[in-house]
């Protein structure tokens, strides 16, 4: 499961992690504010199906963050959780639960390096062991979990 | 349990997914389908309850046989949806992208020592 799309690369390594690689033309100060500030947050997480019904993040250590979504049947979903580790503009660390289920927790590594004048991101996501990797990768849960949801729900299942 | 967490769960292991796979590519008897894999006979006709109960395969009756396929609705969207995954990070990069384009460059601080590594993308 290597999509190569445009210079992204999604890998996965060893047992637990999930790594996606992107490119950016601009340098990690400004990919870190489009990482951390909630109006440019917004303007990149939300789609017109899925508008973002709360955004907030405190991008420090010891502090948290909290993403909800609406979907276009009006189901909500959100991703929360607590900010380990964070050096601007350069480093966060982060643990994501998906509609505050903590014991689906993904730690994420998110590294931003100068790249000419540009910048290399590595988002390491760590599930807790390989079989939570395994059903957030082939079912979605890692991103785009509305839109899973809503084609899940389209399948016409019996039972 | 739901049909969505059945559906997760069903998706979630490996064996059942590998299933999916072979049988995308036509029905199949519980004999071919076992054959691939180091596991009894009855321990594919349970992950093949799994799978049929989560509504993703179905059983054909032909006279004595008993083929399994994929509900052919089923497949066309999850098929879909597994492509629609892979692209949500890229959909969303590129609306990054497009944020970083209109972001001023007053607060970009010292220039940093270049580490160059892997292939540079311009959009």
């Amino acid at each position: 499961m290597t999509p190569d799309l445009s210079g992204m690369q999604v890998a996965l390594e060893g047992d637990t992690d999930v790594i996606v690689r992107r490119s950016f033309s601009h340098p990690p100060a400004k990919v870190w504010r489009a990482l951390t500030e909630p109006d440019l947050i917004r303007q990149w997480m939300a789609t017109s199906g899925y508008p973002m019904t709360r955004c907030e993040i405190d991008p420090r250590a010891g502090g948290s963050f909290h993403y909800a979504w609406a979907g276009p049947e009006g189901q909500s979903f959100f991703f929360s959780g607590p900010v380990l580790k964070a050096d601007p503009p350069h480093h966060m660390t982060h643990v994501e639960h998906f509609n505050g289920d903590t014991a689906m927790a993904a730690t994420i590594t998110t590294d931003l390096v100068a790249e000419g004048t540009g910048t290399r991101m590595t988002m390491v996501m760590r599930y807790a062991d390989a079989a939570a990797r395994q059903m957030a990768v082939e079912t979605g849960m890692t991103d785009g979990m509305a839109e899973v949801y809503a084609r899940l729900e389209a399948l016409p299942l019996s039972g | 349990m739901t049909r969505l967490d059945q559906s997760f769960a069903a998706l979630a292991d490996p064996t059942r997914r590998a299933i999916i796979a072979r049988l995308a590519e036509g029905e199949a008897s519980v004999q071919d389908l076992a054959r691939p894999f180091a596991i009894s006979q009855p321990a594919i006709s349970r992950h093949l309850k799994v799978l049929e109960e989560a509504g993703l395969i179905e059983t054909r009756i032909d006279g004595t046989s008993r083929p399994r396929r994929l509900k052919p609705q089923a497949v066309a969207a999850l098929w879909d949806w597994l492509g629609q995954y892979r692209s949500l990070w890229e959909e969303a990069f590129r609306r990054l992208d497009a944020v970083l384009d209109d972001l001023p460059d007053a607060e970009t601080p010292n220039p940093e020592p270049q580490t160059p590594k892997g292939p540079r993308h311009d959009p």
